[in-house]
Order: structure tokens, then C-alpha cells, then sequence
């Protein structure tokens, strides 16, 4: 003990340097002020009845659960909190991945020249900026459009019909390609002695997928997955632009409805509090796809 | 989540705001004022709006050489406006001296406490030579707990506009006049039965054009009806099933099944409330519930229809059964406000003063579309002339023109309701009157509570 105390501290501990404080004090200052005060203090006010204008704007209050027990019983609430998880499941997750991986493959195996064009076309609607791209769909979707006339119902207003489906699928044609990169990417970093063997072994092309790629790919599937939902949950501007939550609430998803309800009904309180749910199934997804990367090998 | 951040940021904006009242009462007529209001929302183009504002603050500098006008305007639509500017009052240090705003949302700045009440002025003809020339239905429509609050700037109103030539050839009787809205059916029948390939009756249904969609299209018809309210000021509650409510939605459906009306793409277009000043145009619509703006949009260039005043007309909306007074419609403008922060409120009425003189007036009127408060303004030719025969026939139906509930923070919520009640007659003819009511009172006991909202049987 006596030989220990002679040599000092471990040198392989992390020592923590007090006068480090000093250094960081000017980062986390700023942090605290423009980053941790306002999320505590908006989490606050998720629990007011604060309006934008009117009495409430100046003499707002503390209600306690009011804004939590008004959302369980509010119809509009938890229909929009089911199309953002219709929107979110259907459009984002299962369409987006499902899709974005199938081009991932097909190209991978295509001509040079063929994926260079499709490639470019995919990531061409990535690349528009997302106002153009609701213009178009809106376009595309009238009646008289050019998917009523595809379809043989040129008086159909498919926006009209089924509106859900279409900011859907126009959500999904535009970020497709953000996953079709994130997965080529991971195909390319496949180790190809592996697939070598399963080839030699014998395998076909759809078992070699799903035994040797898909196991391989899951951390590049994790992080796609996480990436659209946090990207998809907060889809704004699409959906506004073409229908804006219309017709009725049919396609009203959570930041559609907290728009409304802060900046068209002026209640920021109640706003607030549906945006902090929001932020809840956010944290939650996360949670789930962090959990499922973790199980493995 | 920029939404969700977007709102955070708000909140707390919003809630960081407060501080003291400036109470002071002297001004020399010294200093600097600022103004707010909107650049592209109330004129038919947005080089009017520059030009009015610029000869208004020319005028103000000449006439107060002391005093400077800072001129602070917000793009965007009437919703945006009232967003960025409800910010800025927040704080005192950053609240404008006079804000331009609709008049729906003067009820809500007088809610905060922002706003100065204005009947010393008003109240002396030296200081408001324009005030008694105002009718009495506007020179009230500001006027909140006996006190008046802001003065308006121009006013909205709507009536039927018709084309006299597909009438003709339907077989109605020109100049026509619908005493009731069976006549009013009747003729949109007419048209249809025709065959003219024409939309017959444009009726304003859905939520996509907000509130001035529902001010200019459905609210009209509710003024219309047998129940002409839409808030019980005596309760203190919002009506969302009356009689009257029921005709209203009962013509929706009927206009809807027997495909009298637009189309849902017209409809539900981010750019309804322009639709039918565009299909009036291009000669692909026989009747409409419009705004007296329109014939101002006509005169403009990019929506320039020469031959307007030949070939449609404009008539008054009838009652639902002809009952007094004969003819309804909303009445909507914008108003301008003293805030109660201002340390220059002399100054400020200075300003109001400059814009209520009768060639500013006349200016806005006619490129902003607007019909004017004054009616020495109302009956000049300078107003009379610039889009005849329209400016004359709103200018008269003015009397009989009603405004909406201002005081109310359920007013969004009722025109969120009546929107999707009449966005879904039109999307599903089928949609039966008890559930077109239901969608109202459901939307606005979710949002104002079940115990606000009242049936009038």
C-alpha cells in the first residue's frame, strides 16, 4: 500500500481536472440557455392553458393533467395519432425500407448503364425540394390527373378518395432513395467471401438473401429504420401542402394537428402538449430500434 | 420536429413576453412609430400594397416633420400576419405602435389587453372628420364592452355573381333575382339542364381556403337562413344546430346530389377562394356566391376580364324563404389598432387619420378590393367608376351585411367545423344533414367544450 501511495494516482484512471469546468462552462451555458431551459420549460407549458392571444396569453395557468385528460378524450387527437402511425408504419417503415432495400439489390446486380439511370432518376426525387414534389402529387392525383387517367376514372379525385394512401405513396416516392443509398452502401460493405461460399454451397439467390445478407445487413437496417421514423414522424410540409389535414381531419397527423391547434386555434398549451406526445412515440421508436440493434451477434 | 420545435420556440416566446403597461400620456409629436400589417394579403397585387403604403407614409412625415413612420410588413396570408405580430406584442419593446388587422381578431387583441380604446377620438369630428360617414354597422363592429377598439380600413362582402348570357340560354329571365333559394336552385337547375358545360352554382365548401373561405362561401348562407346566428352573445354560447343550420346544410346536399356544384379539385384547392374568379373569367361558371372583390382581381392585369360588366352581373344572396330583410351576407375587412404599449398615441391616431382620408381611402378600395367604411367614399366616382356595375351593388348590400362573431376564441374552430361539414356534403352527396350538424357540433365541443356550444330549435 505503502509502494502504491508512492507511485501517485493509476495513470489508466480517468482523472477528471477540476479546472476543466472552467473550459466548458461558455458550451454549456449556451446549451443550457438555448437547449435544456427551453425543452424543460416547453415541457412546462404542455401542462398551461397558454394561448397564442386572448386572456389566456397573459394570464395563463399551471392545469395540471387538463391538457392529458383532454387528449384521451379528444376524437380528433387520437384519430391523428393513428395516421401518424399508419403514416409512419406504412409509408416509412415497411414502404420505405421494403422498397429502398429492393432497389438497393436490384441494382446492385443491374448493368452499369441501368443503374446509373434508375439510380439517378430515384435520387432525383429525393433531391426536389419537397414543395415540388407536393405540387406534383396534388397534380398527379386530381381528377383528370394523370392517375385518374392511368386508371380509367378520370373523374376521380384520388386526393378526394383516398387521401391517406396518397400522401402516403407520395412520401414514399420522394425518401425511397435516402434508404436505397443507406442500403447500397451496406451491400457494398458485405464481406464477398461469405456470399462466395453460399454460392459454391449451393444456395439459391433468394435463401443466400435471407440467410448470409439480410442477417449481415441488420445494424445498416437498424439505422435506416431509425432514421426515417424520426425523419417520417415530423412530416410536415408534404402533407400540408397538399391537403392540409383535409379533407375533414382524414389525413390530420400529429404535427398537421399541433399546427392547427397552436397557430389556427391559438391554444399553444394544448399544442405544446401534443407535440410532447409526439416526441414521446418518437423517444419510443428509438427505444425499439436501439433495443433490437443491441440483440445482436 | 420542427413543428414540435417550432411550437416550443412559440410557447415560449409567448410566455417569456409580459412586462409593464406604458401608461404615459404626453406626446409631442415627436418620434418614431411603427406600423404592422400585411404585404401581400390585402391587395390584389403586391406593388399596390408598396404604393399605398409608401404615399401613406410619405404623407404622415410631411404632415408631422418631427415624427418618423417605420413601416413593418409581414408576407404570408391573414393567419401568418396575426401569428408574427401576436409575437411581437408579447413584449412592449418590440410591439408596434398600430397594427392593420382583420377584423375577426380584434376581439382577441382586446382579450390580451393590447389595445387602446379609441372613442376619444372617434367621438370628436375634428380629430375623426371620417367617423360619421361610417354606417353604423361598422362604426360597431370593432366596438367591444361599449368601447371602440380599432377603425376600419375596408370592408368584405358578398352577393351572387351571375353570367347573363348562360342564364339566357337556360331560359331565366335576366336581370335575374332570386326572391329565395329555391329560385336560386331553380336557375342552377336551369343551367345544368341546358347542357352547357359549365360549372352552374358554385358553393364554397371544405376547410382549405380557412376563414376567408368560409366568410365569402357557407357563413353567408347562415346569415341567410331562418336562424341567421351563428354566436349567442346573450348565452355566451356557439350555435351549432338550429333551423336554420339544417336549410343551410340541406342546400348543400341538394346542390351536391344533383351535381349543381365545382368539383373537389376546385373545391379543396389551396387557391379556392380565387377559383371562381378565374372559371367566372373563362366563361366555365353560370352562378357563384362572391366576394366584391373580384371585380377588382378583373380589372388587374393578370386576371383582366374586359368585358366584366357586359357580361355578368351581381345580385344580392336571397333569404332561405324570402323572409325580411330579403338579402343577407357576411361582412369582413380589416381594421387598424392602437396598441395600448405606445408611447405616441397622438401620433398614432395621426396616422389612422392619413389612412381614412377619402383619396387613400378610395386607392385601397379600388386595388384592394375593398368597399369602403365611408360612404361619401362608397358613393364617389372614383370608387363607382373603377369597376362598374359591381362596386355599386356591394356598396348597397352593405346595410344588410352582417359581421362574424370577433370577440370569440372558438371562431377557428367554427370555421374548421362548418368547413369539413359542408367539405363532406360536397366530397359524399349522400351525407345526411344530421351528420353534416354532428361534424359542427362535434369539432367545436372538442375544441371550445360541450358546455359552450348550444341547439336553437
Amino acid at each position: 500500500m505503502a509502494v502504491a501511495a508512492g507511485l501517485g494516482p493509476r495513470l489508466d484512471r480517468e482523472r477528471f481536472q477540476w479546472s476543466s469546468l472552467a473550459m466548458l462552462a461558455p458550451a454549456l451555458a449556451l446549451l443550457g440557455v438555448l437547449f435544456i431551459f427551453p425543452v424543460l420549460y416547453s415541457g412546462y407549458l404542455g401542462f398551461t392553458d397558454l394561448a397564442l392571444v386572448g386572456s389566456r396569453s397573459r394570464d395563463y395557468q399551471f392545469t395540471g393533467l387538463d391538457n392529458v385528460t383532454r387528449m384521451l378524450s379528444d376524437y380528433v387527437f387520437i384519430k391523428s395519432s393513428w395516421l401518424t402511425i399508419i403514416f409512419v408504419v406504412g409509408s416509412a417503415i415497411v414502404g420505405q425500407t421494403v422498397l429502398g432495400m429492393a432497389l438497393a439489390i436490384l441494382l446492385r446486380n443491374a448493368l452499369v448503364s441501368v443503374r446509373a439511370v434508375i439510380g439517378s432518376i430515384v435520387i432525383v426525387a429525393w433531391v426536389l425540394p419537397e414543395i415540388t414534389v407536393a405540387l406534383v402529387w396534388y397534380a398527379f392525383s386530381q381528377a383528370g390527373g394523370t392517375l385518374s387517367i392511368l386508371l380509367g376514372h378520370t373523374d376521380t379525385n384520388f386526393l378526394v378518395a383516398v387521401p391517406m394512401l396518397i400522401v402516403s405513396l407520395a412520401n414514399l416516392w420522394r425518401n425511397v432513395a435516402f434508404s436505397m443509398l443507406v442500403f447500397s452502401a451496406g451491400l457494398r460493405n458485405l464481406p464477398t467471401e461469405v456470399l462466395e461460399a453460399a454460392e459454391v454451397e449451393g444456395a439459391s439467390a433468394w435463401r443466400r438473401y435471407r440467410m448470409v445478407v439480410l442477417p449481415l445487413l441488420k445494424p445498416t437496417i437498424v439505422t435506416n429504420l431509425l432514421l426515417v421514423t424520426i425523419l417520417n414522424l415530423s412530416e410536415f410540409t408534404l402533407i400540408y401542402a397538399m391537403t392540409q389535414g383535409g379533407p375533414g381531419i382524414e389525413t390530420m397527423t400529429l404535427p398537421l394537428y399541433v399546427y392547427q391547434e397552436a397557430f389556427v386555434f391559438h391554444q399553444l398549451g394544448y399544442g405544446t402538449a401534443i407535440s410532447l406526445v409526439l416526441v414521446l412515440i418518437g423517444a419510443l421508436f428509438s427505444l425499439l430500434f436501439v433495443r433490437a440493434s443491441r440483440s445482436q451477434v | 420536429m420542427w413543428t414540435a420545435l417550432l411550437t416550443f420556440t412559440a410557447a415560449l416566446v409567448a410566455a417569456c413576453g409580459g412586462g409593464t403597461n406604458n401608461t404615459a400620456t404626453t406626446d409631442d409629436m415627436k418620434g418614431t412609430i411603427t406600423v404592422a400589417y400585411s404585404t401581400t394579403y390585402v391587395f390584389d397585387s403586391d406593388d399596390q400594397s408598396v404604393i399605398w403604403w409608401d404615399k401613406v407614409k410619405k404623407e404622415f412625415e410631411q404632415q408631422y416633420p418631427n415624427a418618423k413612420l417605420n413601416l413593418q410588413g409581414f408576407n404570408g396570408t391573414d393567419v401568418d400576419l396575426v401569428n408574427k405580430v401576436a409575437l411581437e406584442y408579447k413584449n412592449p419593446s418590440t410591439t408596434p405602435d398600430v397594427f392593420m388587422l382583420p377584423t375577426g381578431y380584434v376581439g382577441q387583441w382586446v382579450g390580451s389587453d393590447y389595445l387602446l380604446p379609441l372613442d376619444s377620438f372617434v367621438n370628436d369630428s375634428t380629430k375623426a372628420p371620417f367617423w360619421a360617414s361610417f354606417p353604423k354597422v361598422i362604426q360597431d363592429e370593432s366596438k367591444i364592452n361599449g368601447k371602440v377598439y380599432a377603425v376600419n380600413t375596408g370592408e368584405n362582402n358578398s352577393a351572387l355573381y351571375y353570367n347573363t348570357s348562360m342564364l339566357q340560354k337556360a331560359g331565366v329571365t335576366v336581370p335575374w333575382q332570386p326572391k329565395n333559394w329555391d329560385d336560386l336552385l331553380a336557375a342552377a337547375r336551369a343551367v345544368k339542364a341546358s347542357g352547357q358545360k359549365v360549372v352552374a352554382f358554385w358553393a364554397p365548401a371544405g376547410t382549405s381556403a380557412g376563414a376567408g373561405g368560409v366568410l365569402q362561401g357557407s357563413a353567408n348562407m347562415v346569415y341567410a337562413s331562418s336562424t341567421p346566428t351563428i354566436y349567442d352573445y346573450d348565452k355566451k354560447k356557439w350555435v351549432v344546430d338550429s333551423p336554420g343550420l339544417r336549410e343551410v346544410m340541406q342546400f348543400y346536399k341538394t346542390v351536391y346530389s344533383e351535381h349543381l356544384g365545382g368539383s373537389t379539385s376546385d373545391l379543396f384547392s389551396p387557391k379556392a377562394v380565387g377559383r371562381p374568379v378565374v372559371l367566372l373569367k373563362d366563361h366555365q361558371m353560370a352562378i357563384a356566391i362572391g366576394s366584391n372583390w373580384f371585380a377588382d382581381a378583373w380589372t388587374e392585369q393578370n386576371r383582366h376580364w374586359a368585358t366584366a360588366a357586359q357580361e355578368a352581373s351581381a345580385v344580392p344572396i336571397p333569404t332561405s324563404k324570402g323572409q325580411a330583410p330579403g338579402t343577407a351576407s357576411t361582412l369582413g375587412g380589416w381594421a387598424v389598432a392602437v396598441s395600448k404599449a405606445t408611447k405616441h398615441p397622438q401620433l398614432s391616431w395621426g396616422l389612422i387619420k392619413i389612412m381614412e382620408a377619402d383619396d387613400n381611402q378610395v386607392f385601397i378600395a379600388n386595388r384592394a378590393g375593398f368597399v369602403p367604411p365611408s360612404q361619401t367614399v362608397a358613393k364617389s366616382d372614383g370608387f363607382l367608376n373603377y369597376a362598374p356595375p359591381f362596386n355599386k351593388a356591394f356598396g348597397d348590400a352593405l346595410p344588410n351585411s352582417k359581421p362574424m362573431p370577433s370577440e370569440q376564441e372558438g371562431y377557428p374552430a367554427y370555421v374548421q367545423g362548418i368547413g369539413q361539414a359542408t367539405g363532406q356534403i360536397a366530397t359524399d352527396p349522400n351525407t345526411s344533414v344530421d351528420q353534416a350538424i354532428k361534424i359542427l357540433h362535434d369539432t367545436m365541443a372538442n375544441q371550445v367544450g360541450a358546455g359552450n356550444v348550444e341547439t336553437l330549435t
